[in-house]
């Protein structure tokens, strides 16, 4: 299929009415959940796939990606007026967004976000419809060992990233990876581990999972922690809502540097909107001619952080597409539910439906633009959530949680183990150990092990060493992992060697 | 992974600035007090245990694998059995940094919150057994009042509007649109 017949094809297959429809709901619930402190993307996204696996997968698509998309612009209205982030991925912007609306230009920083937000998503959708192809042409030609080699390192790249967590982050994603040996085995089809439950034989329900460990586990994570009459004051006054030219001027050279930087983090798997963020922040700072603004109010820094998180969106989709290893814990959910509707992420997905990569890019376009205009024209509107009380969220997250397991196979069963999975992510929560490299563990287990089985059974060790491309990938692997402890070791071995006296 | 409200927490190490404290209203309770935590380090060792515990639990539990497909040493036994094995060395590396460098606990239970966890699991473990026996439109409303109260809300539309109103919604998209046989 050429590129041109591509386009139009992946173009034509949104002409369908009820895609418009669930865009609509998409970039709504995106934008709610976004500006709601507590709800998250990912657990968004992640109740969503319950409901969507019944529709036509470019349908669910369009939920699912507009809602991913949406909650980038949601998130900063806390993280602007409350110095809360709605999201992860807008940490990045309470730096200066807080400041900026405490000096009563909360209405600025407000737009000029959505808009540089909009610029972010945009260069990261370039991306997605630029590499997306060439990347999954290189990868098609990959065999079990150059697959596993993949595996690993999309699983370490999430490991690596969790800052200060490494062995814990490792530990979880072994347990992941051990809860992929449920169910039946790969190449021999046996049994293992499924204790005598038939639901347990086609391995561990998916969705049962991710709602547990993301949603279930959150909601409980807050009542335990919550102390009552806890509520922030959010900021009211919003002043002028429409930058200036010299502000326009000023945001040119930190957005163009946070659209960079997004789009070279989204790429990299496990990495996303949130390290973006505070990473452009401090590239924008260093090349800003007045870095003593930073963090007391600059609408570059702000710039910067949100150009950046929403220019990963489009490189995470890029990776978790092309070579289906995800590129942050949304896509990790989006992935699951992507297999559940019979759309294998991998180099072969674009390869064989080049017309993909369009209609995604064109979905991912339309919401960008529906969140924006939303976000500018209800932005009053949407200060109003900041209000919600948090006992009610509690209880319809959790009434959602349960009935929309339920929905996915009418299992009871399914709801039972997302409350065990649920505990099991207060549990994690609780001591330290990141939730994200368990489910990418469960996801990529049965890969994993299939690949690298193969490749033994075919030419033992050899398989592996015997490959560039598996030999890199594992280099870079645990460069991932070793990397930032050697290199803090170095600076501080550094700093005690030019200053001696300190050690003392 | 959802940070938590009024302390928005960079993490990324020098360079950037500290959070401002956006004065949260507070009312001091009584139920507010943090539960007495494990000393860091000992609860660092004995999560180290229970990993290293675990893996060794896997290790033998695949080790009784049967299978009726001989595979050159690379059957259904032997990927469960490295994981094990990883998850042992895992269960050690967690204990040597948690002994070295015990992590700091971000976020303490409190009393009050133990509480209301533990009535939460029992109004859900509730609902389950009434849901096998009475129709999803007359438990659901109860479940939501309970939640509701149990968070802390009060009064007619805390504890009769927002759950009458939750449960029509649930019902309209699942059980009407989804047709899910709630």
């Amino acid at each position: 299929m050429s590129g041109g017949t591509a386009l139009i094809e992946g173009l034509g297959a949104l002409l369908d009415p009820t895609i418009g429809l669930c865009l609509v709901i998409g970039i709504l619930l995106g934008t709610l959940v976004g500006a709601v402190p507590g709800v998250t993307a990912t657990m968004a996204v992640a109740l969503a796939a319950g409901f969507t696996l019944t529709l036509e997968p470019l349908q669910g698509l369009a939920v699912l990606l507009s809602i991913y998309v949406a909650a980038q612009f949601g998130d900063r209205v806390p993280a602007i007026l409350i110095n809360t982030p709605g999201t992860p991925a807008s940490i990045a912007t309470t730096f200066d967004g807080y400041p900026l609306a405490k000096q009563g230009r909360a209405g600025v920083a407000l737009t000029a976000s959505a808009l540089v937000s909009a610029v972010g998503a945009v260069a990261g959708i370039l991306i997605l419809l630029f590499a997306a192809q060439p990347l999954a042409s290189f990868a098609i030609g990959f065999g079990p060992p150059e697959m596993f080699a993949l595996v690993v390192f999309g699983l370490t790249m999430m490991i690596g990233v969790s800052a200060g967590k490494v062995t814990k982050g490792l530990a979880a994603g072994i347990g992941g990876l051990l809860l992929g040996t449920i169910g039946r085995d790969p190449i021999t089809g046996d049994g293992r581990f499924t204790f005598g439950f038939a639901e347990l034989s086609s391995g561990i329900p998916f969705i049962a999972a991710i709602v547990g460990l993301f949603g279930v586990a959150e909601v409980l994570h807050q009542i335990l922690c919550s102390r009552r009459g806890e509520r922030p004051r959010p900021i009211t006054q919003l002043g002028e809502w429409w930058p200036s030219r010299e502000d326009r001027r000023t945001v040119r050279k930190p957005t163009a540097i946070g659209a960079g930087v997004g789009a070279v983090v989204g790429v990299v798997p496990g990495a996303g909107g949130d390290i973006a963020g505070v990473v452009a922040w401090d590239r924008a700072r260093r090349a800003s001619r007045h870095p003593e603004r930073f963090g007391k109010g600059s609408l570059e820094g702000l710039a910067a952080s949100d150009t950046a998180s929403t220019a990963t969106m489009g490189g995470s989709v890029t990776t978790t597409l092309a070579i289906g290893v995800p590129g942050d814990s949304v896509m990790a959910v989006m992935l699951g539910s992507m297999i559940i509707w019979g759309l294998q992420p991998g180099p072969s997905l674009f390869v064989q439906q080049p017309d993909l990569v369009f209609s995604i890019g064109t979905i991912m376009l339309l919401a960008t633009a529906g969140a924006l205009a939303l976000a500018l024209v209800r932005m009053r509107g949407v200060v109003k959530l900041l209000a919600l009380p948090q006992h009610h969220l509690w209880a319809v997250i959790l009434t959602f949680c349960m009935v929309g397991t339920f929905a996915v196979q009418n299992s009871v069963f399914d709801v039972g183990l997302m409350l065990v999975f649920g505990l099991l992510g207060l549990f994690m929560r609780q001591c330290g150990f990141p939730a994200g490299p368990m489910v990418l563990g469960l996801i990529l287990g049965p890969l994993a092990e299939s690949s690298l089985r193969r490749a033994l059974l075919i030419d033992g060790p050899a398989a592996i060493y015997t490959s560039p491309v598996a030999v890199t990938l594992i280099a870079l692997a645990v460069l991932a992992v070793v990397g930032p402890r050697l290199r803090a070791l170095l600076r501080s071995n550094r700093k005690a060697e030019r200053d001696p006296a300190q050690i003392r | 992974m959802t940070p938590a409200v009024g302390t928005s927490g960079p993490d990324a190490g020098a360079g950037t600035p500290e959070p401002v404290d956006p004065q949260p209203e507070r009312t001091a309770r009584a139920d507010d007090e943090e539960l007495p935590a494990a000393g860091s380090r000992t609860r660092e060792i004995g999560l180290a245990a229970a990993l290293v515990g675990t893996g060794v639990l896997v290790v033998v539990a695949a080790s009784r694998i049967t299978s009726e497909v001989v595979a050159r040493g690379f059957g259904p036994t032997w990927w469960p059995t490295v994981l094990g094995g990883l998850l042992v060395a895992g269960g050690v590396a967690v204990g040597v940094v948690g002994a070295v460098r015990p992590p700091a606990v971000e976020d303490h239970p409190t009393a009050g919150g133990l509480v209301r966890l533990l009535a939460v699991l029992g109004l859900v473990v509730g609902f389950g057994a009434a849901w096998y026996q009475l129709h999803f439109l007359l438990v659901m409303p109860p479940l939501l009042a309970g939640l509701v109260a149990v968070g802390g809300g009060r009064g007619l539309r805390d504890l009769v509007l927002v759950p009458l109103l939750t449960t029509a919604v649930l019902y309209a998209v699942f059980g009407l649109l989804l047709r899910v046989p709630l």
